[in-house]
């Protein structure tokens, strides 16, 4: 028995060194800065030593830092919105209005989480913009196609986060969505039934998208993050052109002070809009007549528009044509030119910035076609089958097929070629964005001065 | 599924029945019942002077329910109606008929007629 009291004390007088020596295991070391460098956690996502040209506000914008900070931001205030929503029709609309209006900070919580929301899908949006612009994806297609993974989980997120509240553009945004399912080329029957959880909207359906929205798809975002950053590391750092390698300086403090800058402006600005604006609740769900008009987040009018014209092509179509674009990318353009400037040399610049143009006139010619009674009536008269094709998206489509033919076939280069057809149908979407902001009830066109307000 | 006797659509009238997403149209023809969801992509269309239009994306539909503009490509679906032994107008959702299918109820015509 004495020899247990013994052990027991020293295993008491040993248990703080243990530990320490057990929970740290480098132990203290000899104190150098090169240690205490090597040892800081930051040092398993930065390198030793950037360069400076990487250090550059117009190198990157900052843009998918930013976007990781919102992220992060989004990640925080959905545990907290978690703590009192509940993923029930006649409970969701009902959680909202208690964190409006009796939840503590409830109505700041939503709002920070919505736009920061909003500010991700533009942030994403835009560093995908300055990589294509960059070039920045040559040579790097596994963390491209990371990366459009992430877009595609952003959008994923916005799509699931908006139906949750369960008001009229909830519940009208997922019969619409999940009613397109129709027009995909095969197993459309079999994704709508495992979406709704029946063959209506229900109960079922909301805690399906609920289940998306709060674990599969943040999982999936947070593991593509972590390899996104990795993929940035193994490839290198920033693309740059071969001949600007330039000076280097340390990490510390250069590039950390600069990010946490960057993550505190980016929280400070979330605060202070959140402070501002009111977060929009609509009325609730009434799953017999929906609004009028009944209008997307700003995010998805530019697909709600196309999909006005046919749902086949605007909804199914032309998503699917500018992603696989996109994806296919970095696979075609293997020229070594032009990487990590903005849109390449003079030529090249000159050569987007001339489609661009050709593709906003023809784009805009082709709705004011489509809007005027003289247009309408002659795709009304043409065949259902027709009619398909017979209108902006389709068109716009085409005009890029042209283009990637012609500037192709002409440069004798698939890079100029892709390059300028998924710039004219990125500039489509915008237009297409616009347009369908200003549509009012039933649809129907309206300036923005001729008195329907713009909907967000 | 049970719309109602003749006697409570009135003729020259559309009626909605809410609850179950139909239109019961009532003309010196007859009668007929199609659905109140769009065939684009399934919002509900509301009446408008010159037939029906969807607040969606702006399909527009005539008093028959055929398309006359916009995205939709199909008309309304229209139903079969039956006659159920209490003299009541049922509607057979898992029936389609052609858009314009009217259907005449003998008796009805004077059933709605009479002063309520």
């Amino acid at each position: 028995v004495s020899g247990l009291w013994a052990d027991l004390r020293d295993a008491c007088v040993a248990l703080p060194r243990r530990l320490a020596a057990g929970l740290f295991p480098g132990g203290r070391g000899d104190g150098s800065a090169a240690q205490r460098l090597r040892r800081f956690w930051l040092y398993h996502l930065f390198p030793f030593k950037v360069t400076e040209r990487a250090l550059a506000p117009r190198a990157t914008f900052a843009l998918g830092l930013i976007t990781l900070v919102l992220f992060l931001v989004l990640v925080g205030t959905g545990l907290l919105l978690m703590l009192y929503y509940v993923p029930t029709p006649a409970g969701a609309y009902a959680s909202m209005l208690d964190l409006e209006s009796v939840v503590f900070l409830g109505s700041f919580v939503r709002r920070l989480h919505r736009f920061a929301g909003h500010a991700m899908v533009v942030t994403v949006g835009l560093h995908l913009v300055r990589v294509f612009a960059m070039a920045a994806y040559r040579g790097r297609e596994l963390n491209w196609t990371l990366g459009l993974g992430l877009l595609l989980l952003v959008l994923g997120l916005a799509f699931t986060g908006y139906l949750l509240p369960w008001d009229q553009t909830s519940f009208w945004a997922v019969r619409v969505v999940t009613a397109m399912t129709d027009h995909l080329p095969f197993g459309g029957a079999w994704l709508q039934r495992l979406a709704l959880g029946g063959s209506e909207v229900s109960g079922a359906t909301l805690v399906r998208f609920y289940a998306l929205h709060v674990a599969l798809l943040p999982a999936a975002a947070i593991t593509l993050v972590a390899l996104h950053l990795w993929r940035i590391r193994k490839d290198g750092g920033l693309a740059r052109p071969a001949s600007a390698d330039g000076p280097t300086v340390p990490a510390w403090p250069h590039l950390t002070l600069r990010v946490g800058v960057v993550a505190l402006l980016v929280v400070c600005a979330m605060l202070l809009l959140a402070s501002l604006v009111a977060a929009p609740l609509g009325p609730p769900a009434d799953v017999l007549r929906p609004s009028n008009p009944e209008k997307a987040p700003w995010y998805f009018l530019g697909i709600q528009e196309m999909v006005s014209y046919s749902a086949r092509v605007g909804g199914v179509l032309f998503p699917l044509v500018l992603g696989l674009g996109l994806w296919l990318l970095p696979f075609v353009d293997r020229e070594e030119a032009g990487v990590g400037a903005w849109f390449g040399q003079r030529a090249e610049r000159l050569r987007m910035a001339g489609v661009a143009l050709v593709g906003l006139v023809a784009g805009v010619a082709l709705v004011v076609w489509y809007l005027e009674p003289a247009g309408a009536a002659w795709v009304a008269a043409q065949s259902p089958a027709l009619q398909e094709l017979t209108n902006p998206a389709a068109a716009m489509l085409g005009l890029g097929g042209l283009l990637l033919g012609f500037f192709g076939w002409r440069g004798g280069s698939v890079r100029a070629g892709l390059r300028t057809a998924l710039l004219v149908w990125l500039v489509a979407l915008v237009l297409f964005t616009l347009v369908g902001l200003c549509r009012g009830p039933d649809w129907v066109f309206f300036w923005p001065w001729e008195g329907w307000p713009l909907a967000f | 599924m049970r719309l109602g006797t003749p006697a409570d659509f009135k003729i020259g009238t559309v009626t909605w029945l809410r609850e179950h997403e139909l239109f019961v149209l009532h003309v010196a023809e007859g009668f007929g019942v199609f659905s109140s969801r769009c065939t684009h992509l399934g919002c509900t269309v509301r009446r408008t002077e010159s037939g029906f239009a969807c607040p969606c994306h702006g399909a527009e539909y005539d008093a028959l329910g055929r398309v006359t503009q916009g995205p939709a490509r199909a008309p309304l679906p229209w139903h079969e109606i039956e006659v159920g032994p209490d003299g009541a107008l049922w509607a057979r959702r898992d029936h389609t008929v052609d858009a314009g299918t009217l259907v005449t109820v003998a008796g009805a015509r004077a059933a709605a007629e009479e002063p309520s």
